[in-house]
């Protein structure tokens, strides 16, 4: 693969104008595997733009990009804030309480308002899953799901394929180990939907009761299989993802203690170690050290956890300037038309 | 023709050439008079049914009236060729007092459309905390008791609605749920809300309050109707308390035999074609 060399904005926008037809970044799981190693390509030509002392460029001068966080976030907002003023870009910033969006009625008014302040871009989180899909709807602006419930968390699925593809090279055939609360994550979701496609196999771990039963039962997605024994499931793996555990979790009764959660599917050095020699390791953050991995492992050798971090703005700038590419005028597709339904592959 | 409105003599007619449906379920094609019949319709390519019942309709009034009223909801009902419906308590505030039950039926009579039958709540409010005076609604005309889109999550106390249910001849509708098991559940439980990220619903929260349910009705003797039967479980657990003797009924939904939970995500691959012979998935 040869990496785009010139200043992302001018001569490859052509280019990639051909092969990006999207008008929403909803999930991923409907894309094709050259729409995905785009946004890779594209995302490390922004580590280079990253990697400057004068981290800008004028790609999306005089647009504007409105972040609409209806569920707590700093992480992904921030880089998101990061990513579009990297590319010159108005940022907006909505913020919202959670009682106000709960029902769906009032999201319409709130989608409304956005609709009228004229956002180019609209960038959201929303603790509904399916929520975005709902906007993108009645929005004239472009979508990016920035988290939508248990659903999808497509930037968080790109930047990891980033990650470890530049840990790991071409992901086909490597076989990546995500552990944890699988059942209410999106980050595994938008994971499988990303590795998948690349030809990479995913290997679930976790709790029965933090893990689709139905993904337990053999009813897996294509390129998926479930392994409660993490030990096992690491023998021989390429990469492993924890994810985050919610300590509600224990309260909802899924989970016997936090302390024997950590025993069974933490990540410590000596289970790392079953892993290919210097296989990393990756997390969404934010970590809680000591249950779902160990200290020495989140700042260990193997860890990528910062530069996923780095790897984050980098992929979303790629989206932005993407989507910012491809004006409305110019895709006769969208309009009134409804965006792709929540879709299974 | 059994279940049919009463034609007045302006309906006078007979109908010629439509496929006719008795309610005992034989199909025949053969003329149908109604009345005097003074006027022929052409009924080839029609279908004659007997006037239906709907056992499970929302009127919605009080408390809701812009989503339906008894007037509406009555009209729309005769409309579609039902000429009976059942209407649920959960209005705002619930059907649980005799004077509410006079109300209703005061309306649906001025509506002067199809007949409703009004379904009392089983306890206050449709709190599933104390039992509603059911003795006194069945004498003000309720024909059944129903906590409908609630269940009665304390199985003593629906074991005493049974009791008095029993004793006012009048069935117990029950929404069996187990709410402790379908949470927050949205959906059916399976590969596909595991696939969208949406909380799913067990089928065992189904199975599991039909099996008490039914429990308690072998035990009190009680006629019991389980409503909006989706799961091949609970048909299972209601076909053997019949089989047993038991007053054990059940209802099933359109939309639950016709679409199966992939059509959450977007497939509208299954259509159902009842009358054409087609095959609802099991």
């Amino acid at each position: 693969m040869t990496l785009p060399r010139t200043e992302p904005g001018e001569g490859q926008a052509t280019e990639a104008r051909i092969r990006w037809q999207r008008r929403h970044v909803l999930a991923t799981d409907d894309w094709s595997r050259e729409e995905i190693e785009l946004v890779l390509q594209q995302g490390e030509a922004m580590l280079e733009v990253l990697a400057r002392p004068m981290r800008r460029t004028p790609a999306l001068r005089g647009r504007t990009v409105v972040l609409f966080f209806a569920e707590a976030s700093t992480r992904t907002r921030v880089s998101f804030e990061l990513a579009a003023k990297a590319l010159s870009a108005d940022v907006v910033n909505v913020t919202v309480s959670g009682s106000s969006v709960e029902k769906g009625e009032s999201l319409l008014d709130t989608v409304r308002t956005l609709q009228a302040l004229g956002g180019d871009i609209l960038v959201m989180r929303h603790a509904a899953s399916g929520a975005p899909y709902f906007v993108a709807e009645r929005v004239a602006s472009a979508v990016i799901n920035a988290g939508d419930g248990w659903h999808a968390h497509p930037t968080q699925g790109l930047l990891d394929a980033l990650t470890l593809r530049s840990a790991l090279g071409d992901l086909a055939g490597k076989r990546v180990v995500v552990v944890g609360d699988v059942l209410h994550s999106r980050v595994a979701r938008s994971d499988i939907h990303t590795l998948v496609p690349l030809g990479a196999s995913v290997t679930l771990s976790g709790p029965p009761t933090l893990v689709p039963m139905a993904w337990r039962c053999g009813q897996t997605p294509r390129g998926v299989d479930y392994e409660e024994d993490l030990d096992r499931a690491l023998e021989g793996a390429d990469a492993v993802i924890a994810l985050r555990l919610q300590r509600e979790r224990q309260e909802a009764g899924l989970l016997p203690s936090l302390r024997e959660y950590a025993h069974a599917w933490g990540l410590t050095e000596e289970r790392v170690s079953r892993m290919r020699p210097g296989a990393p390791v990756l997390h969404p953050g934010p970590m809680n050290e000591g249950i779902e991995i160990d200290a020495a492992v989140a700042h260990g050798p193997r860890s990528l956890i910062e530069r996923q971090v780095t790897n984050g703005v980098a992929v979303r700038m790629a989206l932005l300037h993407l989507l910012a590419g491809t004006p409305a005028e110019a895709d006769p597709g969208w309009q009134g038309a409804e965006p792709p339904a929540m879709s299974r592959r | 023709m059994a279940g049919g409105g009463a034609p007045g003599d302006e309906q006078a007619m007979i109908v010629q050439g439509a496929r006719r449906f008795d309610a005992d379920g034989r199909e025949r094609t053969e003329d149908v008079r109604i009345g005097d019949a003074r006027e022929r319709i052409d009924g080839r390519g029609l279908l004659v049914l007997p006037g239906l019942i709907d056992l499970h309709a929302h009127l919605r009034e009080p408390g809701f009236e812009e989503s339906e009223t008894v007037a509406t909801g009555a009209r729309a009902a005769l409309r579609g060729g039902f000429t009976t419906v059942c209407a649920m308590a959960n209005t705002s505030p619930a059907i649980d007092s005799p004077g509410l039950i006079a109300e209703l039926v005061a309306r649906a009579r001025d509506a002067r459309a199809a007949r409703v039958l009004p379904v009392a709540a089983i306890t206050r409010g449709r709190k599933g905390a104390e039992l509603a005076d059911l003795l006194e609604l069945a004498a003000a005309g309720a024909i059944a008791f129903s906590d409908d889109g609630d269940a009665v999550d304390d199985a003593r106390l629906f074991r005493s609605a049974l009791e008095y249910a029993h004793a006012a001849r009048r069935p117990i509708l029950e929404h069996a749920q187990d709410r402790a098991l379908s949470g927050r559940g949205v959906m059916h439980e399976g590969a596909v809300a595991a696939d969208l990220g949406l909380p799913g619903i067990p089928v065992a929260a189904e199975e599991s309050a039909v099996a008490r349910d039914v429990a308690l009705a072998k035990m009190t003797g009680a006629r019991l109707h389980i409503q909006h039967v989706s799961t091949a479980a609970s048909l299972e657990i209601v076909r053997r308390a019949k089989a047993e003797g038991l007053h054990v009924t059940c209802e099933v939904t359109p939309h639950h035999l016709a679409l199966t939970d992939e059509w959450v995500a977007g497939s509208r691959a299954f259509v159902w074609d009842p009358l054409g012979g087609g095959t609802p998935p099991a």
